[in-house]
């Protein structure tokens, strides 16, 4: 399945190649060959990066099945947006911007829980975290989803992706300022929310 | 977060938050799926040639020569506009004469 085309675009960055040995992209010629339309070469890519995208997606899922979801979509997006990514961009990090956009849609899309699980919540006496990593996960997102969609993707990507401001507020192209203050309400949201389970 | 910090909620959401960080990913094997849905022909990418000529397109546009450029196309084709209408004025009035 090679698209018309396919060959002049591949020898044209062999070209850029050899004009550029800055260049290092591991991925390049598996990348260029998906380029062309070669969907074995964006196997090998899939099986490569399925892991990494995971990794950020699923402090946005749910659920396993939306994970899955996520991840596939991502890929999806990825391979017809292939044309706009420049050999000058690191392959990873734009792959990881998409499945970033991918989290945020995700996000706007899903409704927002009116209860927070009170099973999830420890005792109020003994409010320390005494859970394993996956139950926090868990609590965490249940507890982020009764937030509005764009502080829920925001405190996701700050406290569960470990994410900058700076980070954050480039991928939803807002400024440091606003970034800021969105995550200050964000937060004050989520206080309120556990201050009506009883944590004050 | 400082004053969060200092409440049951803050510290409650900090400490959830610094281990949920640690939680590992779930496996995930999306390969066939995605596989499946690229082989479809309207999940293919788009041609490279024809998104070369929109980014050369882009570029001219995005140029620095280009804005002052249609300024002079646009004052431009107003004055032959208004050139125009009087001369048809001249004309009119011209034609009143004659008829």
């Amino acid at each position: 399945m090679t698209h018309p085309g396919a060959r002049e675009s591949i020898a044209g960055t062999h070209s850029f190649i050899l004009q550029c040995p800055i260049m290092t992209d591991p991925d390049l010629e598996s990348i260029q060959r998906a380029r062309g339309g070669d969907t074995e070469a964006f196997g090998s890519i899939v099986e490569k990066y399925q892991p990494i995208l995971a990794a950020m997606l699923h402090r946005f899922a749910i659920s396993h099945a939306d994970l899955e979801d996520l991840v596939q979509e991502t890929f999806i997006k990825g391979w017809k947006a292939l044309p706009d990514w420049k050999p000058q961009m690191p392959f990873a990090h734009w792959l990881r911007r998409i499945a970033v956009r991918t989290g945020l849609e995700y996000c706007r899309k899903r409704k927002r829980s009116k209860v927070v699980t009170m099973e999830h919540l420890p005792e109020i006496p003994d409010a320390e975290v005494r859970q394993c990593p996956e139950e926090a996960l868990d609590t965490a997102r249940k507890l982020l989803a009764t937030l509005p969609p764009d502080e829920r993707a925001l405190l996701t990507l700050i406290h569960l992706n470990g994410m900058s401001i700076e980070e954050a507020a480039d991928h939803f192209g807002w400024s440091r300022t606003k970034t800021k203050v969105r995550a200050f309400r964000a937060r004050n949201l989520l206080r309120k929310r556990l201050q009506r389970q009883g944590y004050e | 977060m400082n004053k969060d910090q200092s409440t049951k909620s803050g510290r409650y959401w900090s400490d959830l938050s610094k281990l949920a960080r640690s939680a590992g990913p779930p496996p995930v094997d999306v390969h066939h799926a995605v596989m499946a849905a690229i082989s479809k022909s309207s999940a293919q990418p788009r041609d490279v040639r024809s998104t070369s000529l929109l980014d050369a397109l882009n570029q001219v546009m995005a140029s620095a020569l280009m804005k002052p450029a249609l300024a002079i196309v646009a004052v431009g084709a107003c004055a032959i506009g208004y050139l125009g209408y009087r001369e048809l004025d001249a004309l009119f009035l011209f034609s009143s004469f004659v008829i």
